[in-house]
């Protein structure tokens, strides 16, 4: 059951998580600098989606990714699937882990991943960690 | 005769004269600016090495690979070279908040919300990648950095400072 919802089709009013590892990636302002919306190393990029997850759960994942890292898990930022689409990009479910999911159709060019990166950002909605 | 109250040799504050000739007062007026002037270089210095100081903490604390746990390449001297030129050959603007990437890019962003903001990457061989969304519209593009801050980038940081 468990892997059924992760490997399901994402709907548009589905939401997704990208765990915020860096503080920088936080504005004062309380909103999410494009910097966590870049991808890099792969051309894609890793969320989490909320589906069938309890808070603690869905928490639970990002400090597993911190701890794999060696990094602090400050927060997360929720964005819509249909956020994501309006940018030309396609979601694509991609377990394990669990729920784990890749932003993927990224152009090429640095400069237009910026402009896509600053438009999921402003449509992110943060949450600092518990 | 000039009469007129004498600026004190510390403060800042100007008393205005309580009595004066046309000469007098314009000459008062030249070393009020002139005091003005100096102080807004002198702050503007204090700023410059802030910034300075916070790209230079940035680039060291990125400096070796795998500085993000995972597979970051390390922030290159001929980036923070770059970023530290880059700064320099500005005009006076507001200070940027200054991070890296993990391509090992530096990041400049000036913004007042995020829809009013400007992200500038600074890459190892000099290339400036730029976007910015300002409002409904957005703008992007390439620079290569040969020592004067390219208009274009100019522009779009004085377009956010306005609104």
């Amino acid at each position: 059951m468990m892997d059924e919802i992760s490997e399901s089709p994402i709907a548009n009013d589905e939401w997704v998580a990208r765990y915020i590892l860096f503080k920088s990636w936080i504005c004062s302002d309380k909103k999410i600098r494009a910097n966590a919306f870049m991808p890099y190393p792969h051309s894609d990029l890793s969320v989490t989606r909320h589906i069938g997850l309890s808070e603690p759960e869905l928490w639970g994942l990002g400090q597993a990714v911190a701890n794999l890292r060696s990094l602090t898990l400050h927060g997360r930022a929720d964005v819509l699937a249909v956020s994501i689409r309006k940018q030309s990009l396609e979601i694509q479910p991609s377990p394990p882990p669990r729920n784990h999911a890749n932003i993927i159709g990224w152009p090429k060019e640095k400069q237009a991943q910026k402009v896509i990166a600053l438009k999921i950002a402003d449509a992110a909605r943060y949450t600092p960690a518990p | 005769m000039i009469l007129e109250t004498i600026p004190s040799a510390t403060g800042l504050a100007f008393d205005p004269p309580t009595t004066f000739s046309n000469a007098g007062y314009l000459i008062t007026c030249r070393i009020k600016q002139f005091r003005q002037q100096t102080k807004s270089s002198f702050l503007s210095r204090e700023r410059d090495q802030c910034i300075y100081d916070e790209l230079k903490a940035v680039a060291a604390e990125c400096a070796t690979a795998h500085w993000d746990g995972y597979d970051a390449v390390p922030v290159a001297k001929d980036t923070y070279r770059h970023a530290l030129l880059f700064l320099k050959s500005m005009p006076t603007v507001p200070k940027p908040e200054i991070s890296a990437e993990p391509d090992g890019c530096i990041t400049m962003e000036w913004r007042k919300s995020s829809r009013c903001t400007l992200s500038v990457s600074i890459s190892p061989s000099g290339e400036l990648y730029y976007a910015a969304l300002i409002g409904a519209s957005s703008r992007c593009g390439t620079e290569i950095f040969l020592g004067i801050a390219p208009q274009a980038i100019i522009d779009l940081i004085c377009q956010i400072e306005s609104l």
